[in-house]
């Protein structure tokens, strides 16, 4: 405050004393958007993905609860073999629905309680022995990452015997009933009072909604790339590679769920999945405001990288552990192409846009 | 009368306001209000300057470097507990070269974990070692400890296949090895020099997400955030204020840098960069406390690398002393593992397990083998690390 009191006290000294200089524009000009046309969006996001995306999750989480039932009643091969390609299903769902997090899903945590990984293997063996705890948080001992290891981890009859523990089996239930009734109550917030405040909610205030899409959109953006490629490969860890900490390291499904978790951000920013045509998006109002990076077309730009990470990823073979230690020049590219895409993400659009960043990725813990 | 006079007054005010600035959280209107008086004062005096200078006041000439690490608002206190509770570690795991002392694994991973109800410190500490390693090494450490422990219980002399004690020639030393020569102590003291403090000094604390924060709000005793962080790193490193004048006192990696300070002159070069590094930091010059941040990395590896040599030397000359041996050999594995957890190493862990591959068989930390080594193994890695790390000047000196 003080700086700036000094600054424009030499500014105002210069003027006074006839110092004139070429005066670069103060700020950039913040684009309107009419009201009209951002309910139009927030609808469109509601209605065409957000609802649908939990709307699927929901059901595909229903349907391995009732699998899972049926397996720990009647614990066969087969019904081991359902189970485990019900969850599959509803782990590539739930891929879907991760981006949207705020409103309902930060109400129920619903991150930490489907999705926090690699699983704390300690954490897990505690929550089985001393009971799930569904208030008990950040903890890395439940969701899709437990029954990862748990349905997945050795051979047909290791994993039978292991899961029919009673403590085993009692975890399981408890863990998969928190999950579905989290995301069955996000669900029906979309559906009620939240869906319609968000389609209502314009303006570009911190908490309005086109400020959550944009943080949101880029927060998950930021752990694809961390989390998802960053850590395995060591290129945040000092070059130490970590293969088993990918996403569904036991199901082997890390490439899938890396797809689909890009395939989900792509559809935040393109506004559909696959075949839908018309439709509003991010991508769409960059480009009706014809925002600019440098002097190219912003929605262009992002669109152009978009591409050359989603074919690096294409590029890659088997699961992600495999290619950490064995493909690292293609997980590299795959890294620094990410890592230049935020710069537009994160840098580019909000500015444009004159949205704030306001999520914190890494909070310090400094002693 | 020209602008340089006008931009030289505007580059003074910003100092003082800058320093003020550090010094308190509390707005200082009477700093405000002389500000203004000056600048009206300004207003009369240089009014009528020439339009050509940019007129763009940079504050990062003007400020000095002090000669050692006494500037306002330092704290380090939890580092030099880290620094304690690890020699009170070391101390405990090399009284079991006594046949009646047996080490308690609990104890040793309670005072790791600083689990201080099962610790058994002589100090009191409210700090940890462990979650402070490098995370995907923490299950290494605890392994070693687990060995510590179950060797520790050896009473009789090692031979190949056999934990047991090992006495040098003139019987001045005797060290606790494993079946494999290797002596456990070493690597978990010089091992965590390496994963805990280089690691928290070079990657964390300099690393960008400690040291882009706030450099404006002063927290009365610790500075501002990024000077806290500063001061962290600093004090992993293990040197009194005035080193390397005084070099009485010196912990870990202090030590060894001055074991090897007559041949690298690391000592003042490391110093000399943590003082510019906090003064710029001070006076908000990022520019240079980006410069200290590549040669602290630099030279801190150096001393990590020179030590390796030294000891590497001091194997081959050793050699068929088999406690010297072993010793210095296990010492040198540390140090060179410790050369992993730099940031801006500049070497990649695929060389660096090339380097402990070779001496030991394999690079893994938990389960090296001195049992083959031979003194041209010894050497050719003290050449090839020589070679990469800029030493081959000094190598035979080291």
């Amino acid at each position: 405050m003080r700086l700036f009191s000094v600054l424009v006290i030499c500014v105002s000294i210069g003027f006074f004393s006839s110092c004139s200089s070429d005066e670069a524009p103060i700020s950039s000009l913040c684009p309107t958007i009419d009201e009209a046309d951002q309910t139009a969006l927030f609808e469109f996001y509601k209605d065409e993905l957000i609802i649908p995306a939990y709307t699927q999750a929901v059901s595909d989480v229903q349907v391995l609860k009732s699998g899972l039932d049926n397996f720990l009643n009647n614990p066969s091969t087969d019904n081991l073999l359902d189970v485990q390609n019900q969850f599959k299903t509803a782990y590539l769902s739930w891929e879907y629905a991760e981006p949207f997090y705020f409103g309902p899903a930060e109400d129920q945590l619903i991150e930490d309680h489907f999705n926090y990984f690699p699983i704390d293997m300690e954490n897990l063996q505690l929550a089985i022995q001393n009971g799930f705890d569904s208030d008990l948080t950040e903890k890395y001992d439940r969701g899709f990452p437990a029954m990862d290891y748990l349905l997945f981890n050795g051979s047909e009859s290791e994993i039978i015997e292991a899961l029919t523990q009673s403590d085993v089996r009692t975890y399981l239930l408890a863990n998969i009933e928190n999950m579905e009734s989290r995301i069955v109550a996000v669900e029906e917030a979309w559906r009620g009072s939240f869906g319609a405040s968000f389609v209502a909610n314009t303006g570009k205030a911190d908490g309005a909604s086109l400020s959550q899409i944009i943080n949101t959109y880029n927060r998950h953006f930021e752990t694809i790339k961390r989390n998802r490629i960053g850590l395995p490969s060591g290129i945040l860890t000092l070059g130490f590679k970590q293969p088993q900490v990918v996403e569904g390291f036991y199901s082997a499904m890390s490439l899938e769920l890396a797809k689909a978790s890009v395939a989900a951000s792509s559809a935040y920013f393109y506004g559909h999945v696959g075949g839908t045509d018309a439709h509003r998006s991010i991508y769409s109002l960059l480009n009706d405001l014809e925002l600019l990076s440098g002097n190219e077309r912003l929605a262009d730009k992002m669109d152009a990288e978009i591409k050359v990470f989603a074919n690096h990823l294409d590029d890659i073979n088997g699961t992600l552990d495999y290619a950490v230690e064995f493909e690292t020049e293609t997980i590299n590219e795959l890294y620094q192409s990410m890592s230049g895409f935020v710069v537009l993400a994160k840098t580019d659009m909000p500015t444009a846009l004159c949205i704030s960043i306001t999520y914190v990725d890494n909070p310090s813990d400094s002693d | 009368m020209n602008c340089e006079i006008l931009i030289y007054f505007c580059k003074v005010l910003i100092r003082l306001n800058l320093n003020k600035n550090k010094k308190s959280k509390s707005p200082d209107m009477f700093n405000l209000k002389s500000v203004l008086i000056l600048s009206i004062g300004a207003m009369f005096a240089f009014s009528s300057c020439s339009s050509d200078d940019e007129v763009i006041p940079t504050p990062d000439d003007s400020y000095d470097v002090p000669v050692t690490y006494n500037f306002d608002n330092v704290s380090y206190s939890g580092q030099t507990q880290r620094l304690a509770m690890m020699s009170e570690m070391s101390s405990l795991m090399k009284s079991a070269v006594s046949p009646d002392v047996t080490l308690d694994v609990n104890q040793l991973l309670a005072m790791y974990a600083n689990d201080s109800d099962n610790a058994g410190w002589t100090g009191i500490y409210s700090k940890q070692l462990k979650n402070k390693t490098f995370e995907p090494v923490q299950a290494d450490f605890e392994t070693l400890l687990n060995e510590m422990a179950a060797i520790s219980s050896a009473t009789g002399e090692y031979a190949v296949g056999t934990a047991g004690t090992v006495t040098k020639a003139d019987g001045s030393k005797t060290y606790l090895v494993n079946e494999k020569g290797v002596e456990p102590v070493q690597l978990i003291e010089k091992g965590l020099m390496g994963a805990c403090f280089y690691y928290q000094a070079t990657s964390v604390y300099l690393g960008s997400g400690k040291m882009d924060v706030d450099n404006t709000i002063v927290e009365e005793g610790e500075g501002t955030e990024m000077e806290h962080h500063w001061d962290e790193g600093f004090g992993y490193f293990g040197a009194p204020i005035d080193f390397p004048t005084n070099t009485d006192g010196l912990f870990f990696w202090a030590k060894y840098s001055n074991t090897c300070n007559e041949y690298t002159d690391n000592n003042k070069e490391l110093m000399d960069a943590f003082l510019l590094g906090r003064a710029a930091i001070s006076n908000d010059d990022l520019a240079t406390r980006d410069n200290a941040i590549t040669t602290v990395r630099n030279v801190w590896e150096n001393v990590s690398a020179a030590a390796a040599i030294h000891y590497l030397n001091d194997a081959a000359e050793g050699f068929d002393d088999v406690a010297v041996r072993l010793h210095t050999l296990s010492e040198a594995l540390a140090f060179i593992y410790s050369l992993k957890f730099n940031d801006g190493k500049t070497q990649n862990n695929d060389t660096i397990d090339g380097y402990l591959s070779t001496l030991a068989t394999t690079s893994d930390i938990t389960a090296f083998d001195l049992t083959n080594i031979t003194v041209e193994t010894i050497l050719s890695v003290r050449d090839a690390l020589a070679l990469d790390f800029d030493l081959d000047a000094v190598k035979e000196n080291l």
